[in-house]
């Protein structure tokens, strides 16, 4: 039977109308579910008729239901983009305008006077964002009409579902419910990996049918390789072009858009799309597409999102797209009619790439797409709207509260984590606690109009050159906070800079002339490759059966070269059964095919103990195949594999929570979940405090455990990295040190940050090591009395020697005390002469007897003959050393300064 | 004359004819500044209280001195002042004598001090030593003394090989240019010791200070000499390198 029979006769002549002759699969399947009153998740390409899908049964619903009495809302079309919005609310009032129903959209933008129009008179049908839906329930008057809501359709569903934007929606659908009853939820979705759970995260607790038709039946995807130059790159790029069809151009950073602009724009047709520009430019870009004055757009994943640009034959993916997820919703923009099959080109370059691009292909033809992981439980997300039912009522029982977030997905245990939040929230004055229930306060209104949002609001950083004296740029807070440090050498606007200082919100740099190896650019939207891809590349680098991801020639001769190149040069090759590891000058690299995540687990699990054992400040950069460990000299590849053996699978998230602490990456994190909280303002000017002292005293019980939660949910993946150990443990993983190889020195360092040594301790020794160490020292020989050089105790010989008459009798002397060798070789000479000769000569032999190491403690603050043959008698070596070294400096200084 | 740091505080003890503990800067109130500028956390004043009265009680001084700022508000005296502030005199007084000199968050501070606590704003000689809040020009009476300032919050970065390690209240020792006396009193040398903010929250990177100097001791301050002291006394190197632009490349 065919649908349109059980259609309202008004549609069925909108439908004529419209030109549709048969309904798409989605839409045959779909609709008579949404009529029988369903929950519905539906999953189809983009731009396969899902809108209408959703919308042409529940129009049918609203007539035969007769609303439209412009009462209140009656359906929600949720989007997560503004400009989404637009596109729905352009198809939509076509068919609005036929069947009698009113239709508004309301998001940011949005004017005062249509946003007054619509708390007078709502429309029928309301486009909007899950923001704007939190800010609809703060309008007394505005959220009376949610009372009339029957149906919500979520668009573009696994974009909001795995973020806490999405907690925070499926939140507000349960508030909803307690306001206007039971109404029919509507998903729309891209190809996800999990349909059952993201089904559950829109219904929360009721039961739901899933409509899925398979993109991936309808694409062709082959992968190129291009050299590793720009320019052959772009040449590839321009040679698919001239085969005419409207082409989308994939990029995944907005520094590749641009550059790549640069150089295709100058041959016509053509103009580049990213979330940088602005609005006007994007929508330019976008209609001219439509319109087909162009044949090509460069894009980032802007574009991923189901807007409507009109017909588009190619995709080209530019670089490894990392996921199979965002490979299939790139690739799944072209060829959209129905029947049609979508194709895409990956252009790969290099091995990495080039694996990583062959296995991303052949997950996706085979449909093994990553899941969307709902964020559960989320501390801030919960506050935020705990604090939202607050001021919605004015006083709410902890009960109810409870029964609320307990009919979504996201709180699995709201009983557990709720009264914890209230005491975390009423400490910073959101909302007051009265025995069971709790009370909206007068700061509510204003924090919930300032965080309206779960989006963290990104500050950007001026970038200030000292030497032109002007600012020449901005970086992201989280760029600054993950990657910089005084010191540190980045890319930005095509230019080297080294960081010189960060303070007061500014950068200062100078230019950098050189860098060693790859640098973190900021423009690096990081994209991290899932755990299953890196390992199938390591699989892959074992069985080196290329040739069943590719009937490529060239591409099957490159991979299998590179890896007997590999091992001509006596190599080892990692694969997903061999970590090895390569002693490089910067330290060590560990090669580990486990994406960026569990890479991330590792790197920061081993240097915390090297770290701990050898109180030094250990450097990590690291991609989804390697981690390069940036260590002192006396830190060897033997000691890092001593540490990976030892590691236990069950400790791993323990030794991190002690760590992380201390990182910048904590301390951002916990300072943007402060501000969900309320215990900080969203425009707070925060520095005024001394932060390493704030995120001590903010270390509250809540704000502190769903910043590790977030940390162990978004950065870290402590699951797979202790199956990694496990395997290592039992031996299916082995364990090797390699010399080093084309592999461990390729690919792209982007990924830094340090771990700290575990105590203060640890960096004033530092401190004191280098301080020592660049001393300057005078040594005088005190048996021809005829020679002194002035040197710095680095450059002392272990035991030093007169140049001119080759003993060994040499004193050190501080700079300030030059004067008294000359007194001390006075013919003759006085009492107090006669004490410092004493003391030159004692000072002699005590290098003599202990050579470069009495050099060092005699060069120490305050520390003469008598305090230096004190502490080499203890002796002690290395740290102790230095220890018994400050403690004379600290002693010296507790007694002597300060006598006038 | 000695004298003994203690981390703890941070805070110090000098003991001449009589043993003096010193803190600066202990800002209470300051919490209810804070929720003006959009950090909303509950009082720390019983935690400060009970920090200081750990030390007296441990160190047994014959003077607590506070070398200003013990209060925030400016002008007029909050709230949460008038709730913490006789608590903490009075719980003092039972242990030892207190000295106060005023400082530029302590206007109002006179009602909750007997007069003989407190000392010129100026600056004045307490067994010998000068000491003042520090955001006036110095008392003439000093030139040629060891002068305890608060008001400057010194906090000092330690830089390893790859990166800021460890960010710690600290004190500066310096030779002071004789140039901020109007009428110096003598030839001898003056020197000043800048003493750490006891507020947990206050701190000011003495880079900052020494680069643009904001007040008349900062700016009379030689840096060349200059010495840098963490909270436990240790030796933190000199100032020079401490606040120089670039991290040495050690090669």
């Amino acid at each position: 039977m065919s649908v349109k029979t059980v259609l309202d006769p008004r549609i069925s002549a909108c439908i004529a109308d419209r030109g549709f002759e048969e309904f798409s699969e989605v839409q045959e399947r779909a609709i008579p579910r949404v009529i029988a009153g369903e929950h519905l998740l539906l999953i189809a390409p983009t731009g396969t008729g899902k809108t209408e899908s959703a919308m042409i049964p529940v129009f049918n619903q609203m007539l035969s239901s007769g609303a439209g009495s412009g009462k209140g809302f009656t359906t929600l079309y949720i989007t997560p983009l503004r400009s989404l919005n637009r596109d729905i609310l352009h198809r939509m009032e076509w068919w609005c305008n036929r069947l009698g129903f009113t239709v508004g959209v309301r998001h940011g933008d949005t004017t005062q006077s249509e946003r007054r129009k619509q708390t007078l008179s709502p429309p029928d049908l309301l486009v909007t964002t899950p923001e704007t839906l939190q800010a609809i329930y703060m309008g007394r008057r505005l959220r009376e009409h949610l009372k009339q809501v029957r149906f919500v359709i979520l668009d573009e569903i696994h974009d909001l579902a795995g973020t806490k934007r999405g907690a925070q929606m499926s939140i507000a659908l349960e508030r909803l419910v307690r306001y206007a009853g039971e109404f029919q939820r509507i998903g729309l979705s891209a190809t996800v990996g999990n349909p059952e759970e993201v089904a559950r995260f829109m219904t929360g607790i009721r039961p739901f049918t899933i409509v899925e038709v398979p993109v991936t039946k309808h694409i062709a995807i082959t992968v190129e390789l291009t050299g590793d130059r720009f320019e052959d790159q772009v040449r590839l790029i321009r040679h698919h072009l001239k085969e005419g069809p409207p082409t989308l151009i994939f990029v995944n950073t907005r520094a590749t858009a641009e550059s790549l602009g640069l150089n295709l724009i100058k041959d016509g047709g053509i103009d580049v799309h990213h979330g940088s520009l602005s609005r006007d430019v994007r929508i330019e870009a976008e209609e001219r597409f439509k319109r087909g004055d162009i044949r090509a757009l460069i894009c980032t994943s802007s574009m991923e999102l189901g807007i409507d640009i009109g017909h588009v034959d190619h995709v080209i993916q530019f670089g490894s797209p990392r996921e199979v997820s965002r490979l299939v919703q790139r690739v799944g923009r072209a060829g959209h009619q129905i029947g049609r099959v979508s194709r895409g080109t990956i252009i790969a370059s290099g091995f990495d790439d080039l694996a990583e691009s062959l296995v991303i292909t052949k997950r996706a033809i085979a449909g093994e797409v990553e899941e969307v992981v709902p964020t559960y439980q989320a501390g801030d997300v919960i506050a935020n709207q705990i604090a939202a039912m607050s001021v919605e009522y004015g006083e709410i029982p902890t009960d109810d509260i409870i029964t609320v977030l307990s009919g979504s997905a996201v709180c699995p245990d709201a009983a557990s984590i709720v009264p914890m939040v209230i005491t975390q929230l009423s400490e910073h004055y959101i909302i007051r606690k009265d025995g069971v229930r709790v009370i909206t306060t007068g700061r509510a209104r204003k924090y919930l109009s300032n965080n309206l949002s779960m989006i963290p609001d990104e500050r950007k950083f001026p970038i200030y050159d000292m030497v032109s004296r002007r600012t020449v740029g901005s970086l992201d807070e989280s760029f600054v906070v993950t990657y910089l440090h005084t010191g540190a050498v980045f890319i930005a606007r095509g230019h080297l800079w080294r960081v010189l200082e960060m303070e007061e919100g500014k950068i200062t740099v100078e230019p950098a002339k050189t860098a060693e190896g790859e640098l973190p650019s900021w423009e690096g939207e990081q994209i991290p490759v899932p755990f299953e891809v890196a390992r199938e590349v390591g699989t892959l680098r074992r069985t080196r059966l290329f040739c069943d991801y590719s009937s490529d020639p060239v591409v099957i001769r490159y991979a299998e070269a590179y890896l007997e190149a590999v091992e001509t040069n006596r190599g080892i090759v990692p694969t997903d059964d061999i970590i090895t590891l390569e002693q490089i000058p910067e330290g060590v690299v560990i090669n580990l095919c486990a994406g960026h995540q569990t890479n991330e687990v590792f790197g920061r699990v081993i240097s915390i103990l090297i770290s701990a054992r050898w109180g030094t400040t250990v450097g990590i950069e690291l991609d989804a195949y390697r981690i390069l460990l940036r260590l002192p000299r006396e830190v060897v590849a033997g000691d890092v594999l001593e540490i990976i053996a030892g590691l236990e699978p069950g400790h791993l998230r323990a030794i991190l929570e002690v760590a992380l602490k201390r990182t910048s990456l904590f301390r951002w994190k916990l300072v943007q979940i402060a501000k969900k909280f309320g215990a900080i303002d969203a425009d707070a000017d925060y520095e005024r405090l001394s932060m390493h002292r704030l995120s001590e005293l903010l270390s509250m019980p809540a704000i502190q455990a769903e910043t590790y939660r977030e940390l162990f949910s978004r950065y870290m993946d402590v699951i797979h990295a202790s199956e990694i150990v496990a395997s290592i443990r039992n031996e299916r993983i082995q364990l090797v040190i390699g010399p080093p190889s084309m592999i461990g020195a390729s690919g792209i360092f982007s990924h830094r940050d340090q771990i700290p040594p575990p105590t203060a301790d640890q960096a004033v020794l530092a401190t004191i090591k280098h301080r020592l160490a660049k001393q300057e020292v005078i040594l005088a020989c005190m048996n021809c009395r005829k020679w002194k050089i002035r040197t710095v105790v680095d450059r002392v010989p272990d035991s030093p020697v007169c140049g001119n008459c080759q003993a060994k009798l040499i004193a050190a002397l501080k700079p300030y005390e030059e004067e008294q060798y000359g007194l001390a070789n006075k013919k003759t000479k006085n009492a107090q002469e006669k004490e410092i000769e004493r003391r030159l000569i004692k000072n002699a032999n005590i290098v003599l007897s202990s050579g470069k190491k009495a050099v060092l403690v005699l060069a120490a603050k305050g520390v003469g003959p008598d305090t230096a043959s004190r502490i080499l008698a203890t002796w002690t070596e290395g740290d102790s050393l230095y220890r018994e070294i400050l403690k004379a400096e600290r002693n010296f200084i507790r007694t002597h300064r300060f006598w006038q | 004359m000695e004298i003994e740091y203690f981390a703890a505080g941070p805070a110090l003890m000098v003991t001449g004819e009589q043993r003096i503990l010193v803190v600066a800067d202990i800002h209470m109130g300051i919490e209810s500044d804070l929720r003006i500028h959009g950090v909303h956390l509950q009082s720390r004043g019983a935690e400060r209280t009970s920090r200081l009265l750990e030390l007296v009680k441990d160190s047994t001084p014959d003077i607590i001195l506070m070398l200003g700022d013990v209060k925030h508000r400016v002008p007029g005296t909050s709230w949460q002042e008038f709730r913490e502030l006789p608590s903490l005199f009075s719980e003092l007084r039972q242990h030892t004598t207190i000295r106060v000199t005023p400082g530029n968050h302590d206007p109002g501070i006179e009602e909750f001090l007997k007069p003989e606590e407190l000392l010129p704003k100026e600056g004045s000689l307490l067994d010998n030593l000068g000491v003042l809040h520090g955001h006036t020009r110095p008392d003439p009476s000093l030139a040629g003394h060891l002068i305890l300032a608060g008001h400057h919050h010194p906090v000092v970065s330690l830089a390893d090989e790859v990166g800021i390690a460890l960010r710690s209240p600290c004190y500066v020792l310096a030779e002071l240019r004789s140039e901020i006396f109007d009428t110096p009193e003598t030839d001898e040398t003056t020197r000043l010791l800048m003493v750490p903010a006891f507020n947990e929250f206050s701190g000011y990177g003495i880079e900052k200070t020494f680069r643009s100097p904001f007040s008349p001791l900062s700016r009379a301050v030689v840096i060349e000499t200059a010495e840098c002291l963490l909270a436990d006394g240790t030796y933190g190197g000199d100032l020079s390198s401490l606040i120089r632009y670039e991290r040495q490349d050690c090669t």
